[in-house]
């Protein structure tokens, strides 16, 4: 994990489609939300892109590069307070494995959809 | 492209809301109506730095933070409060050339629509003028 401590995985779960759906629980103390925001923490989402690409790399066993962003639209404010235990849903493409979907998401709420492009990580 | 830096270290504070471990932003060359240039140089203990690499997330956000520092600079010279900005969409997103510990990133960022609290902006990142990222980020203002 590039940021310690940042969440914890709970656990996961392999989909009929062949998805990889994580449960994850954030880390409310972590010192992030000391500088974004001192008077209101809010989880930042380039912190959510890069827990996308960890359980990514889960799923594959493998570290990865995130090379190409298509989209990435955050469709709901994450606080570690407001959400604490989340999911990250990871799909690769059956032909092209490198080729990722992801959401996160929480019973109804959806929180980050992203695709884009994974490579074996750059050094 | 300005050659000259006109604020940073902690003066970029005042333009921008975040603080320590999250700042990604060290400098700021040049802010207009339109457009924005700033830097980092990529501190060893930065909170994106694994062993000596600078990670794509990292490059996100330094580019969303010189969105933001473009947004607060000019509420700041009009004598407007700096509200909370936050990252509404990423296109485009293309890691060019990795960065590490030790390069100082240069970005330039233009406005490419405006409405309401929403700012689309292209960004290009370059390291030692060589493209290392490029993107286009939205952002919405909490105002």
């Amino acid at each position: 994990m590039l940021v310690k401590d940042f969440y914890t995985i709970d656990g996961k779960q392999v989909q009929d489609d062949g998805s990889v759906v994580y449960a994850i629980s954030m880390n409310p103390n972590h010192d992030v939300y000391k500088g974004h925001f001192p008077e209101k923490p809010i989880t930042p989402g380039v912190c959510n892109i890069q827990m996308i690409k960890e359980c990514a790399e889960d799923a594959q066993g493998k570290a990865f590069t995130l090379k190409d962003i298509d989209r990435c639209r955050l469709t709901s404010m994450v606080t570690p307070d407001g959400s604490p235990k989340l999911n990250v849903k990871v799909q690769f493409d059956a032909a092209d494995p490198y080729k990722l979907s992801a959401t996160i998401f929480h019973e109804d709420v959806t929180y980050m959809t992203l695709s884009g492009t994974l490579v074996d990580r750059l050094s | 492209m300005s050659a000259s830096v006109m604020y940073s270290g902690d003066e970029i504070k005042t333009f921008i809301p975040q603080r320590e471990p999250m700042l990604m932003v060290d400098a700021l060359y040049q802010c207009t109506e339109t457009s924005v240039e700033t830097g980092l140089t990529i501190a060893a203990d930065n909170l994106f730095v694994d062993g000596k690499l600078f990670s794509e997330s990292g490059m996100i956000e330094h580019i969303a933070q010189s969105a933001a520092t473009f947004a607060g600079y000019n509420d700041w010279i009009n004598k407007r409060p700096i509200v909370l900005g936050y990252i509404a969409e990423i296109k485009k997103f293309a890691l060019k050339t990795p960065a590490h510990v030790g390069d100082s990133l240069r970005s330039s960022l233009s406005v490419q629509s405006q409405a309401m609290n929403i700012t689309l902006m292209n960004a290009v990142t370059t390291i030692n003028g060589v493209e290392a990222a490029t993107c286009k980020i939205k952002i919405f203002m909490d105002k």
